[in-house]
């Protein structure tokens, strides 16, 4: 079989027409370059935050000072700390009218697609970052009445700080991680949501990110709190333009699922080539509770990312869905963690990763039984599919086991497309290009059918754009 | 009373994950009898079969099952084996890297008390020689290869692994072949056709038949009258939603072929299960 | 330990020139390497300062051990038999083959007889010895062991079999051992490795090279009941020429803490290797093995599966890294680790890795960790086995199961009856 051909520009300029056009800059507050205690203190300042979080977010920052590069994973060698806005308020406040938004905004999540699907009714809530802020929220009243919040952190920060303040960084430590502790220093937007007991959101809630300025780094903070025996999804989607210099992306997300409850977090990560997609995902399953990460990976120049879930109540339950598409000058490395830390506790986790030219995938994971968690049991299936002679793949997973009465099993595959596959599709008179796509489709197709139907018809369409090049 | 002679169980009442599945079900089964269980999906004649045999993960709740004077119910399933009993699985087991001859050579010791000590007391767990406490080879071997040839296994199966790529067929013989070295006196046979072309059913059924006797007491488990063509029983109980709601002779299989379960579910009322004496 | 110590320890050994020069520069990489920090993957969950480098002393074995011919008491049914030792060793061989050139000697002796056989083997793996400080620290001061030669096209059906025994005196050995099967050569061969248990720690740190030729079968068995006052560090080499198959059994029962790499190069095209390795772990034994096929040419096979018992406070670590870069295209390559833990302080870690960089390749692996079955557990039981014998029987069903994979017959039974003797104590 002749490799395909694989174009770069031919996608660069595809995503370019779709997401990847820029706004000219127009802000009411853009920080200057790089970090130091007094950019960090004038965040807290703008965003007259209470004396505690600033304290945190100046703690932070002397955590990040003194905490090392990861010395595996993606290669961040080319960041440059000193040439990124840490903070860029592009309007005065963040709007739950859409007719509020800056016109140039507006325009820009228009010719996305934002609000439609909340026009349509198919969501519950929607949120728009823009930059480091917030522009938009929104929450339908059937949602208000009954006690769920929606908002930006600074919101609820003012309205609601006890709520806030109890489980905020209680999931991720500032010192969990080095860009963790970034976060914790200079977070600005994101969501909160709490959902009070028993309340099921039956339809998702959305929120979407953009990057625009150049150079920029977006650092959002979200923490979802559903209460006992309720149920959410969120979904998260995000882009940027393509500049020739790199962004950086570095969010905190913490979940905590009280007694029986459930949350789900899809997200579709669909930033442009240059972008350092460097986030830590972590959610809490007390007894009963189960929390899904659906975590698509199809943009960034390099992407770091491991969903976690910690179950710390007996009955908890986590299912990690990944996939993750590298192309040309990408490398996904991206998996998934599960702690059993309590007994009768289940998790999956299914990963399938596409490389295709000399794109680079890595499934990195951990499965952590302790001692005590009687009668644990964790699944964890990778595959791997190779679509040219340069792609990589890699996987690492990590089973450690405390506990004799737990039951793990890990299964791994790696191959290219299969040629038989291949040969009945065309014998059937498709071009090899179009076998392909379908192939790589299917392939995906155990992760997309558990997104709703409007992000799996995306989901799908983006995969068609990575493989355009191919195509083209 | 010869209570040697019967296994009698008394309103047994067996929960599975907290729900129960037997409410209270009575039987005797005497030598030399052959007792069949039918009943639908799900009417709780496996929970029957593996409370019988100790399944941990089936609790009994309440009743007792007799035998030799003895409350079956309160001992650990491997010496209930050893006292007699037996239980042909209805999924047996697959143990890869565990060769069909030495664990039946074990098993035949066990049964024969040769790996137990007089007191019925497991050997403790010490160091143990290989062959120390169990039945010469040369014994055992004659004693195996005459029973496989009897239910037409070839003797390739000895030293393959146990129910190891067997297929259906295959496994629900060496169950057999398993009662015949166990030799027991009281055999629950639990969906023993099931999975079984015809030519399969007739060496199993040939191979029940021979080793039935006046020695032998059988409760046979099946879901269709297809079996009982073959082996005929001498009493037939039918099972719904866990309690036995019609026992009689023979006659009573081909009722059930004809009409199916519904007609013997009880009323809403709560019509009393008719619990008749065998012949 | 200084480099003038090593001086005049090779100057009573006598040793050539090119010998000392290997030795002196793997010492002055021991000296300049630190010791593996326990932030670097492969030492992530072995403490290397835990490691009784104070054993290490030069003047472990006697100065060019002597063969002594074992006349009779050599075991039925092996084509060749060696006693290796620090003292006087035991060899016999079938004459037939002597005469043709097949070579099984102590170490000590084989550098004075065969130095120019094994010169070319020593020099191209010095380097390779060098990956941290104790494959620099076993370069330099490596000590008996033995060297197997099979001549181009010799096929040996009947087994060869080494016992090497370390005595209590001896706290310290870096054994080498060296097995060069050339062209079309087919051999069998086993190694049990033993030592006499001490009162305090003892320190190995032992390097193992097989080199199949083109078109060679080769298969190794080491059987490890080494002492369980034995700290071991042991860095094991195969490379596997065009064509060749090498089955590499590992079979480790003794030592009270291990660090093992294990490492075979698939370096001609359709080489084919296949590993299977079982650590059964008691008391409080712990092991970490870290086993790479590293598939360097086209069309290359590679099957590996790893199995683990662990009981009472046993811990395993096992990482199998598959590694095919760019060029080996066609290549086929499976792992399996599986553990049985059969208590509730026992441990275990599995960390398969697959790096690939070529994409007409299959490869898998797939682990899995657990208890006994407890369906598998009451169908014993449900047959007379009482629960302690049901137990036993399943455990050492699940070691048959690897077993089962190694050459039948004489091999078999031998891996069989020490399993059973570690199982039972």
């Amino acid at each position: 079989m002749q490799p395909l051909p694989s174009d770069l520009e031919a996608v660069k300029s595809l995503y370019k027409e779709k997401y990847g056009f820029s706004d000219a800059e127009d802000y009411v507050f853009k920080a200057r370059k790089g970090l130091d205690e007094r950019g960090v203190a004038e965040i807290s300042h703008l965003k007259n935050e209470a004396p505690w979080l600033r304290e945190y977010r100046l703690k932070a920052l002397h955590v990040f000072a003194k905490k090392r590069m990861p010395n595996w994973g993606g290669d961040l060698s080319a960041i440059d700390f000193n040439n990124v806005y840490y903070y860029i308020r592009p309007s005065e406040r963040s709007e739950d009218n859409w007719e509020d938004v800056p016109e140039y905004i507006k325009n820009t999540f228009d010719r996305l697609g934002i609000p439609e699907a909340e026009k349509k009714g198919l969501l519950g809530g929607v949120g728009a970052q823009y930059e480091s802020e917030v522009v938009y929220h929104s929450l339908q009243e059937q949602w208000t009445k009954q006690g769920v919040l929606f908002l930006d952190p600074d919101s609820a920060l003012r309205d609601h700080a006890d709520l806030f303040r109890r489980w905020f960084g209680k999931v991720i430590p500032v010192a969990d991680n080095k860009f963790a502790a970034l976060n914790s220093a200079v977070f600005s937007g994101g969501s909160f949501i709490y959902v009070p007991p028993g309340v099921k959101v039956t339809v998702p809630l959305q929120a979407y990110f953009r990057i625009n300025a150049k150079n920029m780094g977006q650092f959002e903070r979200t923490l979802i709190i559903a209460d006992r025996g309720s149920d959410v999804h969120y979904v998260e989607g995000c882009t940027a333009p393509v500049y020739s210099s790199d962004s950086l992306h570095s969010a905190v997300v913490e979940l905590v699922a009280l007694e029986g409850a459930h949350i789900r977090y899809t997200t579709i990560q669909n930033w442009s080539n240059n972008v350092y997609n460097l986030v830590t995902k972590r959610a809490l399953a007390h007894a009963g509770a189960f929390v899904e990460w659906v975590d698509c990976n199809l943009g960034s120049k390099v992407t770091m990312k491991y969903p976690s879930v910690y179950m710390v109540g007996a009955g908890a339950r986590a299912e990690i869905l990944s996939l993750a598409f590298a192309a040309d000058g990408q490398h996904q490395d991206a998996g998934g963690k599960v702690v059993h830390a309590a007994p009768d506790t289940r998790s999956t986790i299914v990963s399938k990763s596409i490389s295709k030219g000399r794109g680079k995938t890595t499934y990195r994971g951990l499965v952590k039984v302790e001692r005590g968690a009687e009668r644990a049991k964790s699944h964890v299936q990778c595959d791997a599919l190779l679509l040219d002679p340069e792609s990589v793949s890699e996987t690492f997973p990590y089973i450690e086991n405390e506990e004799d009465r737990a039951t793990l099993t890990h299964e791994a595959t790696v191959s290219k497309v299969g040629e038989d596959q291949l040969f009945y599709l065309m014998s059937r008179g498709l071009p090899q290009v179009h076998a392909m796509n379908l192939i790589v489709r299917g392939f995906a197709e155990s992760i997309v059918k558990e997104m709703p139907m409007e992000y799996a018809v995306e989901m799908n369409r983006l995969i068609e754009i990575q493989m355009e090049g191919a195509v083209g | 009373m010869a209570m040697d002679n019967t296994f009698e169980i008394r309103d047994l009442r067996v929960s599975v994950e907290g729900k129960e599945i037997l409410k209270g079900v009575s039987l005797t089964i005497r030598k030399g009898e052959i007792h069949a269980l039918m009943g639908p999906n799900g009417s709780g004649k496996s929970t029957l079969s593996m409370a019988l045999m100790g399944h941990p993960l089936y609790s009994v709740t309440n009743g007792t099952a007799l035998y030799k004077g003895l409350d079956v119910l309160g001992l650990p399933p491997d010496e209930r084996a050893r006292q007699g009993l037996f239980l042909a699985f209805q999924y047996p087991q697959t143990i890869p890297g565990l060769t069909v001859s030495s664990f039946l050579r074990m098993a035949v010791s066990a049964r024969r008390g040769l790996l137990v000590r007089a007191n019925g007391d497991a050997r403790p767990d010490g160091p143990r020689r290989p062959g120390q406490d169990l039945l010469p080879v040369k014994e055992f071997l004659r004693e195996l290869k005459e029973k496989m040839a009897a239910l037409k296994l070839d003797s390739s199966f000895m030293s393959r692994h146990l129910n190891d790529g067997f297929s259906g067929g295959e496994k629900k013989r060496v169950e057999i072949l398993q009662m015949a070295l166990l030799n027991p006196e009281f055999a629950i046979l639990d969906e023993t056709d099931s999975g079984l072309d015809i030519d399969a059913l007739k060496v199993v059924a040939e191979g029940v038949n021979r080793l039935t006797g006046p020695n032998m007491g059988v409760l046979l488990i099946t879901h269709y009258q297809r079996l009982l063509d073959y082996i005929k029983p001498h009493v037939v109980h039918v099972l719904m939603d866990g309690r036995i709601v019609r026992t009689g002779g023979p006659e009573l299989a081909r009722e059930l072929e004809a009409q199916g379960y519904e007609g013997f579910r009880p009323s809403a009322d709560g019509g009393e299960a008719t619990h008749a004496t065998p012949a | 330990m200084d480099r003038h110590e090593i001086e005049a320890w090779m100057d009573r050994r006598r040793e050539p020139e090119w010998l000392r020069r290997l030795r002196l520069e793997a010492f002055e990489a021991y000296e300049r390497t630190p010791l593996p920090a326990l932030q670097e993957e492969e030492w992530r969950r072995t403490d290397a300062r835990r490691i009784p480098l104070g054993r290490v002393v030069l003047n472990g074995f006697r100065d060019g051990a002597l063969h002594e011919e074992h006349t009779s008491g050599h075991p039925a049914g092996v084509a060749a038999y060696l006693e290796s030792g620090p003292r006087r060793t035991g060899a016999w061989m079938e004459t037939a083959y002597s005469k043709r050139g097949l070579i099984l000697t102590d170490m000590e002796l084989a550098l004075r007889e065969h130095a120019d056989l094994m010169r070319p083997h020593l020099e191209g793996s010095a380097l390779s010895l060098e990956r941290d400080k104790f494959a620099a620290l076993h370069a330099a001061v490596w000590h008996g062991g033995w060297f197997l030669r099979v001549p181009e096209g010799e096929r040996i059906e009947q087994p060869i079999w080494v016992r090497s025994w370390l005595p209590r005196s001896h706290r310290f050995a870096g054994p080498r051992t060296l097995i060069v099967a050339e062209r079309r050569s087919r051999v069998i061969v086993i190694e049990e490795r033993e030592s006499e248990p001490g009162a305090d720690a003892a320190f190995h740190c032992p390097g193992v090279e097989i080199v199949c030729g083109e078109s060679a079968e080769v298969v190794v068995v080491t059987i490890d009941r080494r002492g369980d006052d034995v700290w071991d560090v042991s860095h094991e080499r195969a490379r596997v020429g065009a064509s060749a198959s090498l089955t590499w059994i590992v079979l480790h029962l003794g030592t009270l803490a291990r660090k093992t790499f294990l490492e075979t190069s698939l370096e001609g095209a359709g080489a084919e290797a296949r590993m299977v390795g079982l650590s059964l772990l008691d008391g409080v034994r712990q092991s970490d093995v870290v086993s790479t096929f590293h598939h360097g040419a086209p069309r290359t096979r590679g099957d590996i599966v790893f199995g683990g018992v662990s009981r009472d406070r046993g811990r395993s670590v096992y990482r199998g890294r598959i590694v095919v870069p760019r060029h080996a295209r066609g290549t086929d390559s499976h792992l399996t680790h599986r553990v049985l833990l059969m208590s509730p302080d026992a441990r275990a870690e599995s960390i398969p890795i697959l790096e690939i960089e070529a994409n007409d390749v299959k490869c898998k692996h797939a682990a899995s960790q657990g208890a006994i079955d407890p369906d598998q557990l009451f169908y014993l039981m449900s047959r007379g086995l009482p629960r302690v014998e049901a137990e036993r029987t399943l455990a050492l069903a699940f070691v048959e199961d690897l077993i089962g994979r190694a050459p039948a017959g004489w091999v078999q039974e031998r891996l069989r009856e020490r399993v059973a003797e570690r199982f039972n104590r």
